[in-house]
């Protein structure tokens, strides 16, 4: 079987029955904005169970109703489909200004009207606070001749174009990999698999020269030296792998390529709810649960809230139209 | 012999056909090839032409065949009733949630198309749309379409 | 020898009994996602995922990996009685298992499938405990241009599972390659054949599809003989000597080849499935009896199917690369733990993985002491006539795929699908082959075009490694063989070539 279409998916939260126990009380913190939620609070997340980015949304749900951070029950309701497009579509339809509503948003929802300008997502929801950011990382196999990123580099610029072949993971890591292209001056073959795990498998396998990936499948392979990290696509280097430099170090000017992800509100909320949202998602991004999900994943915390949120969207945006070659 | 085009068996492959060539034609929306290897419109194209190629063999052989001596086919009538009380179903599952259209659906089978009697339908009908309520509704939190009045 | 010391540490750890409790919770669980058509365990295990946050890690994954494997037990149940599949993984069940129930035999259908799961599931769990990992290094090497000729191979054996006609079989698996191309390409981010609609950006689900074909189109085709469809007599509810001689080496072979599938990073428990059932089906003295109640189209699959979930876990727990759906969740929640899946976590976790592998043991034969009774029970509900049986099997077709994603659209599809299902019952198209059709095609495709990408273009990769040179052999005796010995048969007497393949 495939890894993962829409891939199975529970409908929405077991956890609600679990989550529901801990309404009822209401914070004075939470009261200042002059508007609470007035009935149970979905929490829709535009993806299959299981991956990434449901992941967070289960932990954001876990820690708002552990530490009773609203006075009402909270729902998850899985709306997995389209690159996050039907879930967004859903709430776009029947939850327009509904301020007790909360959706999941993440690189991949701003990525797929780019690619598919009849999915309207981004444009369809608030942006209300950023969590974390996924890194992406350079990855060799371990029996491979290359120890560092130069030696890769000079091979790759040295060779005619297309010889490397680089296995993806999905549209993030072409697009990394198109960075990677546009610094090198020379392009990588790209041989794209439908997951992360897919991708790694091949590496492993030794059936591609070498790929970019987010380092969180590939933790437990690093330790045990079965693949090799090169470089770093940000600018500083990783608390946790001090010894793998960034490909600026390198001389490779690749521009700081992470993907995020974070929390919104349906388009038309009134502000009062708006801030509301703002007040609780910051508390979610101090609570110590979130800190350790995030330290477990090996991704950044970026807590980036309201109209900053706003303008890093737009320079995403802009970043990532750019690398797919669709100008707005 | 002079019908044999307007059996349903010519009329289904038939339909498989015009499939194969939608897929034919609509394939040329996309790429065909793109650097090394096959791009989006490649296998729909190729998918297509064999749909197109194989039912229409089929509907072939259904013509030139030996004419089967014409299998006695149970009547469609009710097999259309309840197809028909389906789509109602689904179409009302929007609107009035979930249970209601199911329980609906049962009690409509077993009154007007099997004839059985009522009180012993809407016992069966009850009990299983509770167990399903039970199942999916409570244990398993699946978010089913309520009604505005919750159930 | 040390694998067996280890496992001795692992049973003492499995023994404990939080550790007991929680391996039967995921067994019981695993059987009941089982039975419901459209959830399936891996829905189960994430839905269970945040709940089990903080808690013992060992007791966690022994009730996900109870969850995994019991579920391939439960789906059996439907398919059987009811001719819905509740797994993907046991549509080849449906066929002949559906076609025993109604001739009163479900009880030795079912009875025969739990034996076969155990056993199976026993045999592939000694794999996993004694060969780990080598297995999993070796499955590394299949890449692209292997897993290619391996749907191939696949594609191939379609004509074995088209029932009368061939030439409506070949068709039938085109037209589910040709649904596998709706929605988002996943090779170049394209939308192809939507409609302009957002709800098929993702395509047409498998599950959607089995249950619309398998369990309303039936519904549909036989509603009209409800009334005069006898009660099946349930007779003989466990199964009997003959079942089990014919039964033995299906359920040995369906071990070790579903084994051998679900340690292939790329495949699992449905892919292990079809392949067991196509190859009892070659195997088999009376081959005509398939598609009509044969119970080694029972046994086969079904073993099949536990062995490969077992098998999945061998490239998890030895290399920490998904085997399968399931397992990339049960990945997630490794991590979610904090430990770090990789080759290193035999070593470093020692104690969690060796009791997580005993706790298959223990849990395997719960599943037994569990299913032999129900098999009887079970059984026995298709003595209530079928007028009342079919209104109930479409109120759970319908809530079941809806669960599965909450999309009303599915249900949609299920009705519009259901009817397409029915025309073929009617007009004697197959619709195993669709169904394969469409669980092959996205394979089919990125195989394809990830092999063309990695050669630069060139066909030569599929026939310079040895071993997609291999499979691509066996796929052309498969077509090959039987057309030359049909030429040699009807040389002496060339008056009927006919229809006959």
């Amino acid at each position: 079987m495939t890894v993962s279409r829409r891939d199975f998916m529970l409908g929405a939260a077991a956890s609600a029955c679990l989550l529901s126990s801990g309404g009822g009380f209401l914070r004075a913190a939470n009261a200042q904005s002059g508007w609470v939620p007035t009935r149970d609070v979905e929490l829709v997340i535009p993806f299959a169970a299981g991956g990434g980015s449901d992941l967070l949304a289960r932990v954001v749900g876990k820690i708002i109703v552990e530490e009773k951070l609203i006075p009402q029950s909270l729902v998850l309701n899985n709306r997995p489909g389209g690159g996050g497009a039907v879930g967004i579509g859903y709430v776009a339809a029947s939850r327009r200004k509904d301020p007790n509503t909360i959706i999941l948003i993440n690189g991949t929802t701003q990525i797929t009207p780019i690619l598919n300008p009849a999915a309207r997502t981004l444009s369809e929801v608030q942006p209300i606070m950023n969590f974390m950011l996924d890194d992406f990382l350079l990855f060799v196999n371990g029996d491979s001749k290359y120890k560092t990123a130069q030696e890769l580099i000079a091979d790759i610029k040295a060779k005619p174009t297309k010889t490397f072949n680089f296995s993806t993971g999905g549209t993030t890591d072409i697009m990394a990999i198109t960075v990677f292209s546009r610094a090198l001056g020379k392009d990588i073959n790209p041989v794209n698999f439908n997951s992360g795990g897919e991708s790694l498998t091949a590496l492993l396998g030794g059936h591609v020269d070498g790929t970019i990936g987010n380092p969180l499948e590939f933790m437990g392979q690093l330790a045990s030296g079965k693949v090799r990290a090169l470089g770093v696509f940000r600018d500083t280097r990783f608390a946790a792998m001090p010894e793998v430099p960034t490909l600026k170090e390198v001389g490779l000017d690749v521009p700081n390529f992470q993907m995020w992800r974070g929390i919104a509100v349906p388009k038309d909320v009134d502000p009062a709810a708006q801030l509301y949202w703002q007040g609780v998602m910051e508390k979610v991004a101090a609570s110590p649960t979130m800190k350790k999900y995030i330290a477990d994943n090996v991704a950044t915390e970026a807590p980036i809230v309201g109209a900053d949120f706003v303008a890093f969207l737009a320079a995403q945006e802009k970043l990532y139209r750019g690398l797919l070659a669709k100008p707005a | 012999m002079k019908h044999r085009f307007l059996t349903g068996d010519m009329g289904f492959a038939i339909g498989w056909a015009l499939l194969g060539l939608y897929w034919m034609v609509g394939s040329f929306d996309y790429p065909l090839w793109s650097g090394f290897a096959p791009d989006s419109g490649f296998l729909p194209l190729v998918y297509g032409t064999l749909l197109f190629l194989l039912s229409v063999a089929v509907a072939a052989s259904l013509w030139f065949g030996e004419a089967e001596a014409e299998e006695e086919r149970e009547p469609l009538t009710k097999s259309l009733l309840v197809l028909a009380a389906l789509v109602v179903v689904v179409a009302s599952l929007g609107f009035i949630g979930f249970l209601l259209p199911v329980f609906g659906l049962m009690m409509f089978i077993y009154l007007y198309i099997e004839r059985l009697p009522l009180l012993r339908s809407a016992v069966v009908a009850g009990l299983v749309t509770a167990s399903l309520a039970l199942v999916f509704v409570h244990w398993l939190s699946i978010p089913l379409p309520l009604v505005t009045w919750d159930f | 020898m040390e694998a067996l010391m280890d496992l001795g540490g692992g049973f003492s750890t499995a023994l404990t009994p939080n550790n007991l409790m929680m391996c039967f919770l995921g067994v019981f669980l695993g059987q009941l996602v089982g039975v419901l058509p459209g959830i399936g365990p891996s829905a189960a295990i994430a839905l269970l995922l945040p709940l089990t946050f903080g808690s013992d890690p060992t007791a966690s994954l022994i009730m996900f990996a109870g969850i995994y494997y019991g579920a391939q037990y439960g789906g059996t149940i439907t398919s059987v009685l009811i001719s819905v599949p509740g797994e993907s993984s046991t549509v080849m069940t449906s066929i002949d298992g559906y076609q025993m129930a109604i001739k009163g035999r479900a009880g030795a259908a079912l009875g025969i499938a739990a034996i076969g799961s155990f056993i199976a599931g026993t045999i592939s769990t000694l794999g996993l405990t004694l060969l780990a990992p080598p297995l999993a290094q070796a499955a590394l090497a299949f890449g692209p241009p292997e897993y290619f000729a391996l749907v191939v191979l696949g594609l191939v054996a379609l004509a074995a599972v088209s029932g009368r006609s061939v030439l409506k079989g070949v068709a039938a698996g085109v037209a589910g390659l040709l649904l596998a191309t709706i929605g988002i390409d996943p090779q170049s981010g394209v939308s192809r054949f939507d409609f302009g609609m957002v709800w098929l950006l993702d395509g047409i689900e498998f599950i959607v599809l089995t249950v619309a074909l398998f369990g309303v189109g039936e519904v549909l085709a036989s509603c009209t003989a409800a009334s005069a469809r006898p009660v099946a007599e349930v007779k003989n509810v466990l199964p009997t000597r003959e079942d089990w001689r014919r039964s033995r080496m299906p359920i040995l072979r369906g071990s070790f080849v579903g084994f051998l599938i679900g340690v292939l990073p790329g495949t699992g428990a449905t892919i292990a499935s079809f392949i067991a059932y196509i190859m009892e089906k070659k195997l088999s003295r009376h081959p005509e009896e398939f598609g009509k109640g044969a119970i080694e189209g029972v046994a086969g699959p079904e073993s099949s199917n536990n062995a490969a979930a077992a098998g999945a876990l061998v490239p998890m727990l030895a290399l920490g690369v998904p085997g399968s759906g399931t397992t990339a969740i049960i990945l997630g929640a490794l991590i979610m733990f904090g430990l770090r899946p990789g080759p290193e976590l035999f070593t470093q976790n020692a104690t969690l993985v060796w009791a997580v592998i005993a706790s298959m043991y223990i849990g395997n034969l719960l599943l037994l002491i569990m299913n032999l009774p129900l098999a009887g029970v079970f059984a026995r509900l298709l003595k209530v006539p079928y007028k009342w049986l079919y209104p109930p099997i479409l109120a759970i077709c319908l809530v079941g795929v809806f669960s599965q994603a909450n999309s009303l659209e599915d249900c949609w599809l299920v009705v519009g699908f259901g009817a397409i299902g029915w025309a073929m019952k009617r007009f004697d198209w197959p619709a195993a082959p669709m169904v394969l059709g469409l669980v092959l095609g996205p394979m089919f495709e990125s195989s394809l075009r990830q092999s063309l990408t990695m050669s630069h273009g060139t066909a030569f990769i599929f026939i310079n490694r040895p071993i997609a040179a291999a499979l691509m052999l066996a796929a052309v005796l498969f077509i090959a063989i039987p057309v030359i010995a049909g030429l040699l048969a009807s040389r002496p007497r060339p008056v009927s070539a006919g229809e006959a393949p």
